[in-house]
């Protein structure tokens, strides 16, 4: 009887301690402020300035005009893709699509996908090709487009820190990036992840309630 | 209950003292005796809350701590425990022969050269193919056609065979459904190479089609 009371007593001090440890990890471990990082005085008090994605206007595939403040207070993750791409675009759409079955019913969460080709990646272009991914859901999941060169700015160094771009030598004339950027309500990069990668991308996915959970409380 | 006891003692003691040390050395890969197994414990977790990826193995090590201290507890525990580890087993080799007899079947179905063009091939689907039309092959929603038990693919292998070589920028109806998007020429390949491919697609995920004969392939890529 005693040996069985030792053993029930050890068990229950094992899974405190695993759920104790869990708790913990979810809600102390904070992902990082990505990007340059300035500090200024401020009446005597040193500022931290972080790098902040810089304001946008663009258009998603039901033609509704997408800012910043559409994503304001929300966490939102952005790619950058092309419609014709022949190389890692759709290996990225439909890592992408694991994001959205998650969080597609989650108001605080979006995903913004830019298209780099935006000549050819016309608004009736992309609302079929977001069909025929099985997107229904046009709240949570924006296909923007827009002016080709705000596109490029924004994915630069000045927002979103990929490389996108067009390239004659580059297998369908343009050169981007696969990463998903993990954007929070303050408009901070809190993450990279490859795109085409499903173990980072399952890292995303465990990532974004972290971001998330502030809005539980 | 006194009964119950009395065997308990007698069979569970002789079978605690052959089992004991085995299941420990199992799950706890360390020497034996059961003050020290709560020493060891804080120390296993320890060890798995390292990394995040760790963090299934702690479930899996608890589960087994679970597993061994019923054990000894005695007869009837046990007999519920190892009938879930059974279970488990069963359902691990079910798993596996699952594979293995998909894999048989493209052996009996292909010949050794045959084989070695669907080898060849899986990794030139890796490289040229699986971006789009997936590692599982069942493309992307209605964006890219899929391979897998794709009515268009396996009824016109030369047509296949030629759209590998050259891509398609028309519309195509596969299993009903209509796709648009325009596909890009593999001009580096060779006929060889493609009918590697064509092999592997032609027999991967359940497609049964059999040898593709490369000879053909190389008079439908002549041009």
């Amino acid at each position: 009887m005693k040996k069985v009371a030792v053993l029930v007593l050890a068990i229950a001090v094992v899974f405190s301690l695993m759920f104790y440890s869990c708790g913990k990890s979810t809600s102390s471990q904070d992902l990082p402020i990505l990007g340059r990082t300035e500090y200024t005085e401020v009446n005597g008090k040193v500022d931290t300035i972080y790098h902040t994605v810089p304001d946008f206007q663009f258009v998603d595939q039901d033609s509704t005009i997408i800012t910043q403040a559409d994503v304001a207070d929300k966490i939102y993750v952005a790619d950058f893709f092309f419609g014709t791409c022949p190389t890692i675009c759709p290996i990225m759409k439909q890592q992408m699509l694991r994001v959205y079955g998650e969080f597609k019913d989650n108001p605080n969460f979006a995903i913004l996908s830019h298209t780099i080709d935006p000549e050819h990646d016309t608004v009736a272009y992309l609302k079929d090709y977001s069909e025929r991914l099985g997107v229904v859901n046009n709240n949570t999941w924006h296909f923007l487009t827009g002016d080709k060169d705000k596109i490029y700015e924004i994915g630069s160094g000045s927002g979103y820190l990929v490389p996108v771009g067009e390239d004659q030598d580059a297998p369908g004339g343009f050169i981007h990036s696969g990463a998903f950027i993990l954007v929070d309500g303050q408009r901070r990069i809190r993450g990279m992840y490859d795109g085409t990668d499903p173990k980072q991308v399952s890292a995303l996915i465990s990532d974004i309630p972290k971001l998330l959970s502030r809005y539980e409380d | 209950m006194r009964i119950r006891g009395e065997r308990k003692t007698e069979d569970g003691r002789r079978r605690l003292g052959d089992r004991r040390p085995k299941t420990e050395d199992g799950s706890w890969k360390t020497g034996v005796g059961s003050r020290k197994r709560e020493d060891r414990r804080p120390k296993t977790e320890d060890g798995s809350w390292k990394s995040e990826v760790g963090r299934r193995e702690t479930e899996v090590s608890s589960w087994e701590t679970e597993v061994s201290s019923w054990e000894t507890e005695g007869g009837r525990r046990k007999i519920r425990v190892s009938g879930l580890m059974v279970l488990v087993l069963v359902l691990f080799v079910l798993a596996c022969s699952g594979k293995k007899s998909d894999g048989a079947k493209v052996q009996e179905r292909l010949d050794n050269a045959e084989i070695k063009y669907f080898t060849n091939g899986k990794k030139l689907y890796t490289q040229h193919c699986s971006n789009c039309h997936m590692e599982n092959g069942e493309g992307l929603g209605r964006l890219i056609p899929p391979l897998k038990n794709s009515d268009y693919l396996l009824s016109d292998i030369p047509r296949s065979a030629l759209i590998i070589q050259n891509g398609i920028d028309s519309a195509i109806t596969v299993n009903g459904v209509e796709y648009q998007q325009p596909m890009p020429a593999n001009l580096s390949l060779n006929p060889t190479e493609i009918a590697e491919i064509l092999t592997y697609i032609t027999n991967a995920w359940g497609n049964e089609y059999g040898g593709i004969d490369p000879e053909l392939i190389k008079e439908v890529l002549k041009k």
